[in-house]
């Protein structure tokens, strides 16, 4: 076995002892034979091995532990306000995975939303207005109100007569 | 590391607080030893750990318990703290040159003096400093933790050569340092 070969072993396999016994027999052997190769050994233990063989376990402080848990908690809180909080409580109630009945929630409150936008608040149409007002006219005149009327009819007998000619 | 049972992992994984707690307690120091070593400050160490722990808690509901949950917290530790390495050795080429200015300075006189009385801990510290986070990290496996080549390799996803070429890489560059430090101590 040749020096640059034995010290290829020596840096690697050899200090980790990943050699097969044949291997590192031949090693050994070379080594017996070869202070060039020895010495090498020596300065890869003293420079590259020995060092790190002390380094003891480090213990981490306290305070990571809390910064861990309270990104844990702060993770596992509602990111949201009051709404969510009460669409979780409603969706909570039925079998069904919570992210489908809150997309069912959503969409179900967008339709009411759009409907009732379209919905007419109050009857437009013309008839309808007219149709109203005479209708409060004619129970004014019913409950007797008669400062309602003017020219020749004095109440609301007179109205129904002249309305029915 | 502490051996970790598996039902206290499966009541982790269902959310139990508490069994989370027992395992960071059991593992914490081995997850901040090797950030340590690998980013080389403390500040940075307890960020890894924390970002450690919190991916562990949120992928141990899928641990399968096919591979060893040690070799994948390990794998989990070496590549966060890996990345958050080399996220910071991203700095200008001046903030680097000016640490290798700083390094040399303390290690020469140090080093040697540090190896000769035994004091591993900052010696260590200047040792690793010399690497690249790669060969940081490969030391660190086979020299701290005791991980054999197969082990290093499975923790950072490599093949068994490249986990012995930056061994030897690494070692090369210790011993040259190592090799320097001689000389400036004969002078």
């Amino acid at each position: 076995m040749k020096c640059k070969k034995v010290q290829d072993r020596l840096i690697t396999e050899y200090v980790d002892k990943e050699l097969g016994p044949e291997e590192t027999a031949k090693v050994q052997q070379h080594l017996t034979a070869c202070p060039d190769c020895l010495e090498f050994l020596g300065a890869v233990q003293k420079s590259a091995v020995v060092p790190f063989k002390e380094a003891g376990t480090l213990e981490p402080e306290s305070v990571v532990w809390q910064r861990i848990q309270e990104k844990i908690e702060a993770e596992q809180a509602p990111s949201h306000g009051g709404f969510w909080r009460l669409v979780d409580i409603f969706v909570s109630r039925f079998p069904i995975p919570v992210p489908v009945m809150r997309a069912a929630f959503v969409t179900a409150l967008i339709l009411g939303v759009v409907v009732l936008a379209k919905w007419p608040s109050s009857y437009t149409d013309p008839a309808y207005g007219y149709l109203s007002e005479q209708m409060t006219f004619m129970s004014g005149l019913k409950a007797g109100d008669t400062d309602l009327l003017n020219g020749d009819f004095k109440s609301y007998e007179t109205v129904l007569e002249g309305i029915s000619g | 590391m502490q051996e970790i049972e598996r039902e206290m992992i499966a009541r982790a994984g269902q959310g139990d607080m508490g069994a989370f707690r027992e395992i960071y307690q059991r593992a914490a120091g081995y997850v901040y030893t090797l950030a340590y070593r690998v980013v080389n400050t403390k500040h940075d160490a307890e960020e890894v750990t924390q970002d450690v722990f919190l991916r562990l808690h949120k992928s141990l509901g899928s641990f399968k318990f096919e591979a060893s949950f040690k070799t994948w917290l390990y794998r989990i530790a070496v590549n966060t703290a890996l990345n958050h390495a080399k996220k910071r050795s991203r700095v200008t080429t001046r903030e680097v040159e000016e640490l290798f200015e700083d390094s040399a300075t303390v290690t020469q006189p140090d080093a040697a003096q540090g190896i000769e009385a035994g004091e591993t801990k900052d010696q260590l510290k200047i040792l690793l400093d010399q690497l690249n986070p790669d060969q940081r990290a490969c030391i660190v496996l086979r020299e701290i933790e005791g991980l054999d080549y197969q082990g290093i390799a499975a923790s950072l996803g490599i093949n068994i050569n490249t986990v012995r070429s930056r061994l030897k890489r690494a070692r090369e560059t210790l011993m040259v340092l190592g090799k320097k430090e001689v000389t400036g101590h004969e002078m």
